[in-house]
C-alpha cells in the first residue's frame, strides 16, 4: 500500500558533534563514520537534481572529498552538518551544469531503487521515480531546491531558509508555488 | 500567511507525521479540498523519493576512495579550526581587567600625574551612565577641591584642578535651579588636614562662589578665586539627595 505521508526529518547522528570534533583534528575514521551516516541522504538529494546515475554517484563522492578538505570551515553553531553537506552538494551540482552544457536524454535515466523489492515493485517504482524526476527537473532551480530539501531530504523550513538565504515566509511561498507547478506537470503526465 | 497557506502547512505537517492520511486531510477541510488535493498529492509523490538509495557497491567503492584520499591528504592534527572566538574572548577579558585595574589606580592620581587624564575620563564615563549626573558632579567637585589642596604647593597643578572645579561648577549651574543649588552646596564640606590648612573648601552659594588663594602661594593669575571657609566636620559618607530636573 502506497504511503500517503510526506517526507519528515530523519534523525541526526547521536554522537555527531564528537565525530566532527575528532574529524576536524584529523581522525579519518571519525569522518568515515560521518560518511556512513549521511551518504544515502546526499545521494538522494543529488539524484533528483541531476539527470543520470553515474553523475549522481560521481558528485556524491565529490561531496565527501570536498567536505574533508573544507571541514575546518564548518562551524557547528552555524548550521546542522547535514545542511552544510547539502550546500556543498548544491554547489557541485551547479558547477556540474556550468561545465557540461549537454543534457542527458531522459530515456537514459536509470533510477536505482532499493534492492529489497520484488521485480514488479521495482519496475513500478523505477517508472514512478523516473516520471517524478522529469517533472521536478522542469521546475526552476529554486523550486527544485525547496521541494527536494523539504519533501525528499526532510529538512524543516528554518534550515531551508538558512541554506537558501531567504526568510521562512518566502520559503513557504516558494514551496506552495513549486507544489502548484509540480502538480500541474504531474497531472499532465497522469501521475496524480 | 493566508488561511489557505496555514491549512496547507498544517496538512503537510500532518501527512509528514502520519497523523492523518491525504483523504483525512481533505475531509477535514472540505471547502479547500479541491485546491488542496493536487498540492498534497504532489507532496506525497515527492515523499516517495525517499525510497531512492545508493547501491551497496557504490557506497563501499566511494568509502574506499574517500579513505585513500584522507590518507593522502591528512588533516593536520590539532587543526581543529583555530578558536578565534576563544582568543577574542580571552583578549576581551584581559582588556577589561586592565581597564578596571587602571581605572582603580587612576582614582588616586593628581593633576600632572600620568594617570590624571584617565581619572578625568573615567569621571565622564561615570557621569554618562549615572541616573543622577548632578550627584556625580557634586562628588567630582569635592574631588577637585581635594586635589587643589593636595597640590597647593604647585601653582600649575593647582590651576589645573581649579579649572576642573570651575568646569563642574558650571555644569551644576546649568543642571539645577538656584534654590536647589543653595540647598545642596553646603553638603560639600572640608576637614582640616594635619598642616592646619584646609584640605578642601566649602564654596558659598553658587551665585557668589570664590576661592581664596593659599596664603603662601606665589601669585598666579587665577580668575575670581572662591572664598575659603573653615570646615567643621566632614561627613563620613558623601550624601546623595534627590535633584529635581533642571528648569528649562
Amino acid at each position: 500500500m502506497k504511503s500517503t505521508s510526506t517526507a519528515h526529518p530523519e534523525p541526526s547522528l547521536p554522537d555527531e558533534a564528537r565525530l566532527i570534533r575528532q574529524a576536524k583534528s584529523g581522525d579519518a575514521e571519525a569522518f568515515a563514520q560521518l560518511y556512513d551516516a549521511y551518504v544515502e541522504r546526499v545521494y538522494r538529494y543529488i539524484y533528483f537534481r541531476v539527470s543520470d546515475e553515474a553523475t549522481t554517484e560521481d558528485l556524491t563522492s565529490q561531496v565527501f572529498l570536498k567536505a574533508w578538505e573544507n571541514l575546518h570551515r564548518y562551524q557547528p553553531g552555524n548550521s546542522p552538518y547535514l545542511a552544510w553537506l547539502y550546500t556543498t552538494a548544491r554547489n557541485l551540482v551547479i558547477d556540474h551544469y556550468r561545465s557540461r552544457k549537454e543534457s542527458v536524454p531522459l530515456d537514459e535515466i536509470t533510477p536505482r531503487a532499493s534492492e529489497e523489492r520484488t521485480p514488479g515493485e521495482e519496475s513500478d517504482l523505477r517508472s514512478e521515480l523516473r516520471s517524478m524526476r522529469a517533472a521536478l527537473r522542469s521546475l526552476t532551480d529554486e523550486q527544485q531546491q525547496v521541494l527536494t530539501l523539504k519533501f525528499i531530504a526532510g529538512l524543516p523550513n528554518r534550515d531551508i531558509a538558512r541554506m537558501m538565504n531567504k526568510r521562512e515566509g518566502a520559503i513557504r511561498a516558494l514551496q506552495m508555488r513549486a507544489l502548484q507547478s509540480l502538480s500541474k506537470r504531474m497531472k499532465e503526465k497522469e501521475m496524480i | 500567511m493566508t488561511d489557505f497557506d496555514l491549512i496547507l502547512e498544517t496538512c503537510l505537517d500532518d501527512l509528514a507525521s502520519g497523523a492523518f492520511t491525504l483523504d483525512e486531510c481533505l475531509i477535514r477541510h472540505p471547502e479547500q479540498a479541491a485546491q488542496l488535493e493536487p498540492l498534497l498529492s504532489a507532496a506525497v509523490q515527492l515523499g516517495r523519493g525517499r525510497e531512492v538509495k545508493p547501491s551497496a557497491a557504490f557506497k563501499a567503492r566511494a568509502r574506499a576512495k574517500l579513505t585513500m584520499h584522507m590518507q593522502e591528504h591528512p588533516r593536520a592534527k590539532g587543526r581543529a579550526g583555530f578558536p578565534f572566538w576563544r582568543l577574542a574572548a580571552a583578549f576581551a577579558v584581559v582588556m577589561l581587567a586592565l581597564l578596571a585595574t587602571g581605572t582603580a589606580y587612576a582614582q588616586g592620581a593628581l593633576p600632572g600625574d600620568p594617570f590624571y587624564g584617565w581619572k578625568r575620563t573615567s569621571e565622564y564615563a561615570w557621569r554618562a551612565v549615572s541616573s543622577s549626573p548632578a550627584n556625580v558632579d557634586l562628588i567630582i567637585a569635592n574631588r577637585r577641591i581635594d586635589e587643589m589642596n593636595a597640590v597647593s604647593d604647585d601653582p600649575v597643578r593647582k590651576a589645573e584642578a581649579l579649572e576642573g572645579y570651575h568646569e563642574v561648577v558650571d555644569r551644576l549651574k546649568s543642571e539645577v535651579d538656584a534654590e536647589t543649588l543653595e540647598r545642596i552646596l553646603p553638603k560639600i564640606e572640608i576637614e582640616p588636614g594635619p598642616e592646619k590648612k584646609p584640605t578642601s573648601v566649602i564654596p558659598t552659594p553658587i551665585v557668589d562662589i570664590t576661592i581664596t588663594p593659599h596664603p603662601e602661594s606665589t601669585s598666579v593669575p587665577l580668575p575670581a578665586p572662591p572664598k575659603v571657609q573653615p570646615t567643621k566636620s566632614k561627613p563620613k559618607v558623601i550624601p546623595t539627595i534627590e535633584i529635581p530636573p533642571p528648569i528649562r
